[in-house]
């Protein structure tokens, strides 16, 4: 029993932190953008959060600085391929290679020791369901924003005027434009979102379960979300669902060793990825990507 | 009953003075070539204007231009005494501008009601927009009998349009602008978009500019013709003073050919210059004398031969069911029928985009091989969508000449690219090819001309059989004549045609033997000679058709 | 317009110097701020890269990996097909080789080249199964292959560590034996502490086959049509299956043979970090030169020349990550010209000065060309960019 929530609380934990970059991709994707660089996002969040909350003496402070790494590489992502149309890819990648640098060298050069953690918060009453209980409801505190993020990102996408015309510049940017749609500025728009909460994730990883700060150690998260907005089909649940897959694939990596089962340790690590690979032909269907997706307008 | 309101204080009347729109000077280049030359144009209030001009005149950017699509050079345009800022869709939105545009602007994922959605601002509401809908629906007689949760890519190329139209109106415009509408509609179609348009402005709700390339509709549908020529307007007159002869005179720029009227549904049969067409009757059987041995290769019975094929259909479209179809050596066959009875599948099939699950196919009396990989040889394929399957605009003109026929030009594996330029001048000479030099990439040409590299390439490998699927959509007069004349020789010499179009004076016009396709099947024949437009139309919606929504 | 166009050219030039000193500047500032001498740390770029003969081998050397991998990208990306895989395709490809040369052949020349075609096969094969769900199941290969880079460490971290496979002897490692020096590819130039082995001459004679076969052969004309617009390959008989596979495959093999090049030029056994980051830096050089078969030469030798600089300052005891902030500042500088001088060409072009036909190719950018207004409706006869600056499929034409 106790076992079993471990491997559950793991899980969960890294199902949503998955989730905050996730949803910030699928946002990105939705309006035509394929973003590569939510990797870099979410370790300039990481490092960033580290860095303050070091310096503050405080995890809150990590949280705003997380955001705000984020949103500073969307920055230059959105203007470079949106508004000065270079190409997506290479501005993504040339994205990540400096950021891997930059925070490997800061890393290596100054001296980030223990970073302050962020406290578990435990909902009485929710927390103590069976099994799901103590992983839903009893997690450090950056992890409960999910409930609120969650159903707004679905409301945003599908309900507002917001929603609609990021998708349709995602489907038809042409078509969108000659309907009155600022296409480059929903498509910004939807990086500057995706920064934030990938700068979320990162400052969440730093600050709310490893606690300190290391040298690429978003390991491919970043990479791992832009492939559950995939497997999920370009839409919320579907997205929710791949992260769920994944957070208890890397969770079950982390938690089975202690828990005494073997398994070859490159298997684990590699499981995710062989997931992706193996579901995805079962279950995204092409048709669903948003037409536009990796087009420039 | 009030429809819509305008924008206060501006109530359109016909004791209003001035003009409605009044466009001066607008003038736009891109690159070198000149789209508008100090275009100046008045509409006034309540006012149906045609746009007449070839394509490439300068119909289009005019219009983008007006409705703030296109930012031009030079000059201004006015909406009811308000200047507008050039290039601002939204600004010439709000004062009234509604566009409807000739390349549709739907987005094929989005719901119908999200679609008409779109245009407008403020709170996004299905329901507030499923009732302004059925509202526009119900006044205007548009047949909206969709769902509207339906994609719109699943919807047929004439419900789009409606929702097109039902997506301007919801602007509630003042000015409307539709460029080419009638391109793709039927007559009957046709008709009943100019019968909207004629109860919008009657009522004094918007004044309305269509452009249009087609003579006769032009003369049937409007208060006024503005004439364009190369960017320029060279004739604005009322048209109850207008002649088709002068109209044509003008549009050309010259003495047009005599067949300039167009496929209008006259009596005369002319020829163009140079080609004498003869009779229907006449060709049926100098058809029949003149039997080709002139084909490739020793005659072999039919061009084209397909027996019993079935096919599945995608979306809405009828599948193939058990169709068989001959075509001759030197027969031209066209083949009709209301949109959605197969024949977007036949052409799939027959221009190599997809497989049919059963039946057979042979050209030449060779069987045909249902991989997709190699291209089937003696079939000449001239695509509707000419730019998606039928060229490659980034490459040029020499390229594109050679594409498909890679074999001719190379020495073994490596293509000699002076073969290849040599056999490109050939070519763009005897097609009349207007370019400036062959390593222009194709883009650049006009759509006449892309359509003649297309029919250059085909034809140039001698073909057993040609299919020409909608060969002409979309061109103008002088390139109509061309593509015609371009079938009537090859048929001459031999090849076997296959002609589908859904113009039916076209098919009248070229066909030997037209053949008329229901539910995926062919449901009878007839001498072009023998019937008129209106009993074809008959004939193809006959008991058991599938008409498209 | 001949003079607007060197003009231009000559413009792009002066603003990568600007950019490329730029980002010079900035990494030197990142070092003295970090506590470095930003002085030494500069001269020791210079020493490393171009001041001397060794150097200068050194830059090629490093550049070989880089030249080569950036070959079947371009391949892949005239076809339209992304390849972000290149990193574990170089990573397969050694251990490839160095399997091959361990159990199978050993010495001498045909050691050599069996080592080195084991090792393009090894990538060839990784670069298919991402082609082979790309044909069969449409998963979008830019995901797969992305995602195959870290199953690719996984898998060779097992092979390296397991003593019945690839493990060097104590066995407490994750390092693979080392090919024996007779199996190295014989060196080019050979001086005192210096080598540019031969794998830079395969390099280049490669790159300069490739681009005069896409140029000139069928395959390459089937590959630029599918690359340029996919859905007409079938009216032109092109059997899109086989060429994209293929087109893939020749990407993961050039990857993999840049990996089996890696296995003579870094001595030591194979580990999972042994691909350092040449299939990253192979496919942006790719990218920034356009997938321009000729360009990646000398954009490779750039590369090189930063990466052979960046060991040199890390000698001096900067932090050895310093090289990739240096490639990552230097990405983001070729990028920027092209940025400006995109503003300039547009500019020109709404005054009706440039030839719209006259759009060489900008560095890092593929030029923008329009999208056609009506695609069964005939185009308006007026095709050329519209002002709205639309571009369509951004995919290199030649």
């Amino acid at each position: 029993m106790h076992s079993a929530a471990i491997l559950v609380g793991s899980g969960v934990t890294l199902a949503v932190l998955l989730l905050f970059a996730a949803l910030g991709e699928l946002i990105a994707e939705q309006a035509g953008t394929l973003n590569i660089s939510v990797e870099a996002m979410m370790l300039a969040g990481a490092y960033a959060a580290g860095a303050a909350a070091h310096a503050a003496g405080s995890p809150a402070a990590g949280v705003p600085a997380g955001i705000a790494a984020g949103a500073a590489v969307a920055f230059v992502q959105a203007n470079l391929s949106h508004r000065a149309r270079l190409d997506q890819f290479v501005v993504g990648l040339v994205l990540v290679i400096l950021v891997q640098g930059v925070t490997s060298f800061l890393i290596g050069t100054t001296n980030l020791a223990a970073v302050p953690s962020a406290e578990n918060i435990r909902i009485p009453g929710l927390a103590s369901v069976p099994v799901v209980g103590g992983a839903l409801f009893n997690q450090p505190w950056p992890f409960y924003a999910i409930y609120l993020l969650l159903p707004a990102v679905g409301w945003g996408l599908y309900r507002t005027r917001w929603g609609l015309e990021l998708r349709a510049s995602g489907e038809n940017p042409r078509a969108a434009r000659v309907s009155g749609v600022n296409v480059g500025r929903r498509r910004r728009g939807a990086i500057y979102l995706c920064g934030l909460l990938s700068g979320y994730a990162g400052a969440f990883l730093t600050i709310g379960i490893v606690g300190a700060v290391s040298e690429g150690m978003t390991a491919g998260s970043g990479y791992i979300a832009i492939a559950a907005v995939l497997l999920g089909g370009w839409s919320v649940r579907g997205t929710v669902i791949a992260c769920a897959v994944f957070g208890a694939v890397q969770g079950a990596a982390v938690a089975l060793p202690s828990l005494g089962v073997t398994v070859n340790s490159q298997l684990l690590t590699a499981a995710p990825y062989l997931v992706v690979l193996a579901l995805t032909p079962l279950i995204a269907r092409r048709r669903s990507q948003p037409a536009a997706l990796g087009l420039p307008m | 009953m009030r429809l819509w309101h305008h924008p206060a204080g501006s109530v359109p009347d016909g004791a209003r003075a001035g003009p409605e729109l009044s466009a001066r000077g607008l003038s736009k280049r891109f690159g070198s070539v000149t789209a508008c030359s100090e275009v100046s144009l008045d509409v006034a209030a309540g006012e149906i204007v045609g746009l007449l001009g070839q394509n490439g005149a300068g119909k289009t950017t005019l219009m983008n231009i007006i409705a703030g699509v296109e930012r031009p050079d030079q000059g201004s345009v006015t909406l009811g005494g308000v200047t507008l800022p050039p290039g601002h869709l939204g600004a010439a939105r709000a004062l009234g501008i509604a566009m409807v545009h000739q390349e549709f602007s739907l987005i094929d994922a989005l719901t119908v009601w999200e679609n008409v959605a779109l245009v407008r601002d403020g709170r996004l509401s299905r329901r507030w927009t499923a009732d302004r809908i059925r509202h526009l629906s119900e006044a205007f007689g548009l047949d909206m009998s969709v769902h509207l949760d339906t994609p719109a890519g699943q919807l047929s190329a004439a419900m789009r349009q409606r929702v097109e139209i039902v997506k301007c109106l919801v602007q509630e415009p003042r000015l409307i602008l539709l460029d080419e509408p009638t391109a793709i509609l039927s007559r009957q179609e046709a008709s009943r978009l100019f019968a909207i348009l004629r109860r919008l402005v009657r009522d004094r709700l918007a004044s309305v500019v269509v452009s249009n390339h087609r003579l006769a509709e032009v003369l049937g549908s409007t208060d006024r013709i503005v004439v364009l020529r190369a960017g320029a307007v060279v004739a604005d007159l009322r048209t109850a003073d207008a002649t088709e002869r002068e109209l044509a005179v003008q549009m050309l720029g010259s003495d047009p050919p005599s067949a300039a009227t167009e496929k209008a549904d006259t009596a005369v049969i002319v020829g163009a210059a140079g080609v004498p067409a003869p009779a229907p009757d006449a060709t049926g059987e100098s058809r029949a004398e003149s039997a080709p041995g002139a084909g490739p290769g020793p005659p072999a019975g039919p061009a084209l031969e397909i027996r019993a094929l079935r096919a599945r259909g995608a979306r809405h479209s009828a599948a193939l069911d058990g169709l068989s179809l001959e075509v001759g050596r030197g027969e031209i066959v066209g083949l009709v029928g209301v949109e959605g009875n197969g024949q977007a599948e036949l052409m799939d099939i027959l221009g190599n985009r997809a497989r049919p699950s059963s039946g057979s196919l042979k050209v030449a009396g060779r069987p045909f091989r249902a991989t997709r990989g190699q291209r089937l040889r003696g079939i000449g394929i001239v695509p509707a969508d000419r730019h998606r399957h039928g060229c490659v605009l980034d490459m040029t003109v020499a390229e594109n000449l050679a594409l498909g026929g890679l074999r001719q030009v190379s020495y073994g594996y490596l293509v000699s690219r002076a073969r290849m330029r040599r056999r490109a001048a050939a070519l763009i000479d005897e097609y009349g090819i207007s370019c400036p030099d062959p390593g222009v990439p194709l883009r650049y040409l006009s759509g006449g001309h892309q359509q003649r590299v297309i029919l250059a390439r085909e034809l140039s490998r001698n073909p057993a059989v040609l299919v020409a699927d909608q060969p002409t959509r979309g061109l103008d007069v002088a390139a109509v004549e061309d593509v015609w004349g371009r079938i009537r020789d090859a048929a001459g010499r031999g090849t076997g045609v296959l002609l589908n179009s859904s113009d039916l004076d076209e098919v009248l016009r070229l066909a030997t033997r037209v053949v008329v396709i229901v539910r995926g099947q062919v449901a009878g024949e007839v001498q072009p000679g023998a019937v008129n437009a209106e009993a074809l139309g008959l004939l193809m919606g006959g008991a058991g058709a599938q008409w498209a929504a | 317009m001949r003079s607007q166009r060197v003009s231009r050219v000559i413009l792009s030039g002066a603003l990568l110097v600007v950019a490329v000193t730029a980002a010079f500047l900035l990494s030197m500032a990142l070092i003295a701020l970090t506590g470095g001498s930003a002085i030494s740390a500069a001269s020791a770029m210079l020493q490393g890269s171009v001041e001397s003969t060794a150097s200068l081998m050194t830059s090629l050397q490093r550049a070989t990996p880089l030249l080569l991998v950036a070959i079947g990208t371009v391949v892949a990306g005239r076809a339209g097909l992304i390849n972000v895989g290149q990193e574990g395709q170089v990573l397969v490809g050694a251990v490839a080789g160095t399997a091959f040369g361990l159990y199978v052949l050993g010495s001498g020349w045909p050691g050599q080249v069996g080592t080195l075609l084991a090792a393009a096969l090894g990538g060839a094969v990784w670069a298919g199964i991402a082609a082979v769900l790309r044909t069969w199941a449409q998963v979008n290969e830019t995901v797969s292959t992305l995602l195959l880079n870290f199953v690719a460490i996984q898998l060779v971290y097992f092979l390296v560590s397991q003593r019945y496979l690839l493990q060097a002897p104590p066995g407490s490692q994750a390092i693979s034996r080392s090919l024996p020096a007779p199996d190295d590819l014989p060196n080019f130039v050979q001086g005192t502490g210096y080598a540019l082995t031969s794998g830079f001459i395969i390099a280049v004679l490669l790159a300069l086959v490739v681009a005069g076969l896409l140029k000139r052969s069928r395959f390459g004309f089937d590959l630029r049509v599918l690359g340029l617009n996919e859905q007409s390959a079938d009216t032109f008989g092109i059997r899109r299956n086989r060429v994209l596979i293929t087109s893939l495959m020749f990407s993961g093999a050039t990857a993999g043979l840049a990996g089996g090049v890696l296995l003579s030029v870094s001595p030591g056994g194979v580990t999972p970090t042994s691909s350092a980051n040449y299939g990253w830096d192979g496919l942006l050089v790719a990218l920034v030169a356009n997938y321009q078969p000729l360009t990646i030469i000398p954009v490779a030798l750039g590369f090189g020349i930063i990466r052979a600089g960046s060991d040199f300052v890390v000698a001096t005891g900067v932090n050895a990550t310093i090289a990739y902030v240096f490639e990552g500042l230097i990405a983001l500088a070729v990028l920027l010209p092209a940025v400006i001088l995109r503003r300039q060409v547009w500019a020109l072009r709404l005054a009706g000065v440039t030839e719209p036909s006259a759009e060489a190719p900008e560095p890092a950018q593929p030029a923008a060309s329009a999208r056609p207004a009506a695609s069964s409706g005939g185009s308006p006869g007026v095709s050329i960019p519209p002002a709205a600056a639309e571009t369509s499929r951004e995919r290199p034409h030649a």
